[in-house]
């Protein structure tokens, strides 16, 4: 009896509707991506494509293969500033991607086939929370990680890239010319030996 | 040496705020200025030490035999100052569980290992008492103070005037003058003077703490607040404001990009900072420059971002597969190819190479492989 008593005075003192914002409010997740797919399916020609708006990126890679002068060019097309990081150490990964956060000078952050343990994803997971609104990031691994929030799987037919979205995404597969391929098979001459 | 004020003096230009003390670094002096010191620290009562540690225990009257309830004091003004989460009913236990461990005087405190006592009573109380009992051994974290002089304009006005608009104007573009003089300033209080025909002055105090820039117009609505109810019988022939910087807050941080002082530098200078940061760690951080050869192994280095020419690339040999591996020997392939470009060049020796690039289907990619001059195949990247 009591608490039908106090109730009316309970919804004085603090708006039900007001209340039930309040209780509902969730904290911004922070924006981690995942593109899968091996190396050749399209992951890097499109990684800028996922990332904007940005300006400034890192792009974390424990060993470099990448056509430097072409990527870069992607990005300055773009007018992303880019800055390649090679480390690897694993040990010092983390302590990496902690200075790369507290600097607060990225808004964009790749990190480039480093097949992340759950333990490195969780952790980058939580650096990134307060982050969660300035940086955007990109993870670039051929298997799936739980601690994205969005998962794209991504290939590369004879002439276009496929996308289709495992995670947080419409998954109709979407298709993306590839002008590179179209161009060679198109003029290039064969050579069968 | 170490020399603790409550007042602030000139002896020194390496200053820390301890709460209400000032500390005085002296350790870079010659002895014999740092003697002329000490024959003023004792006629003025300051407080010295050979580290801030000791100088003081000595301004709070503390050694080694003092009771230990009277580090209390100290101990609370340096929790505050290092905004330990300690409150004073966490002090008052503390002290509590000293007394029912039979620790009367500050000196038996060294019965107890450092350790323990971090585990005991958490790590703000284990550097307090490290402090206290091995001063040599305990840094002390230097937070300099930078005392910032006050913004100040003066005019003589054409003719001594009464009228409070003609005041108002010539104030308001004083402050318009010293904002353009420090741009990013922002001020704890700010006085005007009006200098009248008869030796008179009114001096007013605006303890608002406002930026120069952007509040203009509440400075201009509090003046005139001011001179509307202020009857000049007398003109006034000059004017004077004084604007006082807030007080820049010491560095204590461990985070290079975490204090303010830090903030108000430019991106740029941010940016170099960061990048020697890591460079200094050991991280390989790169961004790429353009060489003269159209090989793709070749055709480019990586160069530190700090570099002039890092990420200026030249727009050439940029139709290429995005990932470009080691170059690796493979069989004569035998599906069909479809070529994409020939490189020819000599090399130091005027031997001729040649390079005939393919792009081939392999399982889930298209690679990107090579016949050199002697008809051997490679492989060197993947198409993407």
């Amino acid at each position: 009896m009591k608490v039908f008593f106090a109730l009316p005075y309970i919804c004085m003192v603090i708006d039900p509707r007001e209340f039930l914002q309040y209780r509902f409010i969730e904290k911004p997740k922070p924006s981690l991506l995942q593109l899968i797919g091996e190396a050749g399916s399209g992951c890097h020609r499109l990684a800028f494509d996922f990332l904007k708006p940005v300006q400034r990126v890192a792009w974390l890679s424990p060993h470099w293969d990448l056509y430097a002068p072409l990527l870069w060019k992607m990005a300055s097309d773009q007018h992303i500033d880019l800055v390649g990081v090679e480390c690897s150490d694993r040990r010092r990964l983390r302590n990496l991607l902690k200075e790369i956060l507290n600097s607060g000078v990225f808004d964009g952050l790749v990190l480039d086939r480093f097949s992340l343990n759950a333990g490195e994803g969780f952790f980058l997971q939580k650096l990134l929370f307060p982050f969660a609104k300035s940086m955007r990031s990109l993870v670039i691994d051929s298997k799936p990680h739980s601690f994205c929030l969005q998962r794209a799987r991504l290939s590369l037919s004879h002439r276009k890239f496929r996308i289709v979205w495992g995670r947080g995404g419409d998954p109709t597969p979407i298709y993306k010319d590839f002008p590179y391929l179209t161009e060679i098979q198109s003029e290039g001459s064969e050579c069968s030996s | 040496m170490f020399v603790i004020s409550p007042q602030f003096q000139t002896i020194s230009k390496a200053v820390m705020r301890f709460q209400q003390l000032w500390i005085f670094d002296l350790t870079a002096y010659h002895s014999f200025w740092q003697k002329q010191v000490l024959k003023d620290a004792a006629l003025e009562k300051w407080s010295v030490g050979e580290n801030p540690w000791q100088a003081l225990m000595h301004f709070y009257g503390l050694h080694l035999f003092s009771p230990l309830e009277d580090l209390a004091p100290l101990a609370r003004d340096f929790h505050t100052h290092r905004k330990n989460p300690v409150n004073s009913k966490n002090i008052r236990d503390v002290f509590a569980a000293f007394r029912r461990l039979g620790l009367l005087r500050i000196g038996h405190l060294r019965r107890l290992p450092f350790p323990g006592l971090q585990k005991r009573f958490g790590k703000s109380w284990a550097d307090f008492l490290r402090g206290i009992l091995t001063p040599t051994e305990c840094p002390w974290i230097w937070e300099p103070f930078r005392k910032q002089d006050p913004l100040s304009w003066t005019t003589d006005l054409e003719e001594p005037s009464v009228d409070a608009f003609l005041i108002l104007e010539n104030l308001m573009s004083g402050f318009r003058k010293i904002a353009e003089s420090s741009p990013e300033s922002r001020i704890q209080k700010f006085n005007i003077s009006l200098h009248l025909s008869h030796p008179q002055i009114f001096e007013f105090d605006f303890p608002h703490s406002i930026s120069l820039q952007k509040d203009s117009a509440w400075i201009r609505k509090l003046i005139e607040e001011k001179l509307h109810h202020l009857c000049l019988e007398e003109s006034v022939f000059r004017l004077r404001v004084d604007a006082f910087p807030v007080e820049l807050k010491a560095a204590g941080q461990l985070s290079l990009f975490g204090n303010r002082a830090e903030n108000l530098t430019s991106e740029k200078t941010r940016l170099h900072h960061f990048y020697r940061r890591l460079e200094n760690q050991g991280y390989s951080i790169f961004k790429p420059q353009s060489l003269p050869s159209y090989v793709p192994e070749k055709s480019w280095a990586k160069v530190s971002p700090l570099n002039e020419n890092a990420g200026v690339i030249v727009d050439r040999g940029l139709i290429r597969p995005l990932i470009q591996k080691d170059i690796l020997p493979i069989p004569v392939p035998d599906k069909s190819c479809k070529f994409t470009e020939r490189i020819t060049w000599f090399d130091e020796k005027g031997i001729e190479h040649r390079r005939d690039y393919f792009m081939m289907r392999q399982t889930r990619a298209w690679a990107w492989v090579f016949r050199d001059k002697n008809e051997n195949w490679f492989e060197q990247g993947v198409i993407e």
